[in-house]
């Protein structure tokens, strides 16, 4: 657990409220990154990152491209842009076509995390519903990453966690709370 | 999983590119690039990538395919409605009260390209403005001389056109059959294509409006630079250039040859 350095969550329909959750419970001085890729509508640009820091301490920033991974800080996947992790430890951004009906793919956010951070990097996958991140969370895996998903009988949409679940030896199965319970344990 | 492109092999396949094309794809972004060939390699007839690789150094087309791919090609129209909205109503009218309007286009993205020409028109500057376009692609500049392109996710242009907020009708710009929809002719006006990287190739006049949205993502941090002050040489002072919302120049050296005109919508005024 000492080894993890990164913390990567991917979510669809269902997971706003765990995140909100999650960031409202962090303390100020978190020295993780935290990178969320959550599937949002492609045209609004202003509001969803000021609802799920109603309850923070931190800020969440919508990372430009090439803008440099730092500890402590949350970064949101921006609208209409896939959000891909580079060699250098900074942010990719991309215009390439849908992945899973997606753009952001919680997919390609996972897997090009898994390339740079290999087994530094722990993936959580939460409630939606598509397969999006499925491969993701297998690619983590196959790095040698920590993989965690929300718990299928308490997800509002357990499509996603259940296609992770047929794809990847998923290490844990957490509940939400036991989820942000892991995370606060990491720093 | 098991055909993936790896770090080596996409790095072989650079290297093949360029001790037989001559063409130096290193400075492209990595993750990115090597996603794009990775999509390449898989709808080829090779599959994998060491065929692929083996077969690139004889064969030109696959290079064609990898040039065609080197830029995402997946912009639906009117992409960032407000910024075609500023665009139309202040930026392409200030630039006409003094002089002709001038475009640049370089790496064309052809949806970026058929946006442009219905703004124009929207705004009644197409008879007042030319355009050069460069791409490195002969498929892309042949689809607009052409205009074989179809255009792509047409309900969701329809919901960026209501976000653009024009008094005419999409359709009055639009041809859609059962089969295609594309840009009428007449929306095309005075227009320059030219066969080369942005690099390589300069438009014949000085641009006033540099249009050159989402391409930088395709660059690493050094050929961005290259890319920005070969833009900030070729175009006139006072000009207008407009790069994807997320692009950010202002992290380089050359902050200090542009102003922001809006942050928001990442248009930038050369200064003089």
């Amino acid at each position: 657990m000492d080894s993890l350095k990164y913390i990567v969550i991917g979510g669809s329909a269902g997971s706003f409220r765990v995140i909100v959750k999650l960031i409202g419970s962090l303390p100020e001085n978190f020295p993780l990154p935290i990178i969320l890729c959550l599937h949002r509508l492609k045209h609004v640009r202003s509001g969803f990152i000021e609802a799920l820091e109603i309850k923070s301490h931190l800020k969440i920033i919508e990372p430009h491209d090439k803008m440099h991974i730092k500890p402590g800080q949350i970064y949101l996947a921006p609208a209409n842009y896939h959000m891909m992790i580079e060699l250098g430890n900074h942010f990719s951004l991309s215009t390439y076509e849908n992945v899973n009906h997606s753009r952001p793919s919680i997919d390609i956010t996972f897997e090009t995390a898994a390339t740079v951070f290999r087994n530094k990097m722990v993936g959580i996958l939460l409630s939606g519903a598509n397969k999006d991140g499925a491969l993701g969370m297998k690619a983590i895996k196959m790095a040698g990453g920590y993989t965690i998903v929300q718990n299928p009988a308490e997800c509002q949409a357990k499509t996603m966690p259940e296609a992770a679940l047929k794809v990847a030896k998923i290490d844990q199965i957490l509940g939400a709370n036991q989820i942000i319970e892991y995370i606060l344990k990491l720093a | 999983m098991e055909n993936l492109l790896s770090i080596l092999q996409y790095r072989e396949l650079i290297n093949c590119v360029k001790d037989v094309y001559a063409i130096d794809l290193s400075n492209y972004a990595l993750t990115s690039l090597r996603k794009n060939i990775q999509n390449v390699i898989e709808n080829s007839r090779y599959r994998k990538p060491e065929k692929f690789i083996e077969m690139l150094k004889t064969d030109k087309s696959l290079l064609n395919l990898i040039i065609q791919n080197l830029y995402s090609e997946s912009v639906v129209m009117f992409r960032d409605p407000a910024m075609w909205r500023i665009l139309k109503q202040n930026i392409l009218p200030s630039i006409h009260q003094k002089e002709e309007i001038k475009i640049w286009m370089p790496e064309v993205c052809i949806e970026e390209f058929y946006t442009l020409c219905i703004v124009l028109k929207d705004a009644n500057l197409l008879h007042n403005s030319i355009i050069s376009v460069s791409s490195q692609s002969l498929e892309t500049l042949d689809a607009i001389r052409k205009l074989s392109h179809n255009i792509k996710e047409i309900d969701q242009v329809q919901a960026n056109y209501i976000r653009y907020q024009s008094q005419i009708p999409l359709s009055d710009y639009l041809e859609i059959t059962d089969k295609k929809s594309n840009i009428k002719k007449e929306l095309i006006h005075k227009l320059y294509l030219s066969h080369g990287d942005i690099f390589s190739h300069k438009p014949s006049f000085k641009p006033n409006f540099v249009l050159f949205r989402n391409r930088l993502l395709s660059y690493n941090h050094s050929l961005e630079q290259k890319a920005l002050n070969k833009i900030y040489e070729s175009m006139a002072g006072g000009g207008y250039f407009i790069v994807g919302i997320k692009e950010n120049i202002e992290m380089f050296l050359i902050q200090d040859k542009f102003r922001v005109i809006d942050k928001e919508e990442s248009i930038y005024k050369r200064l003089f």
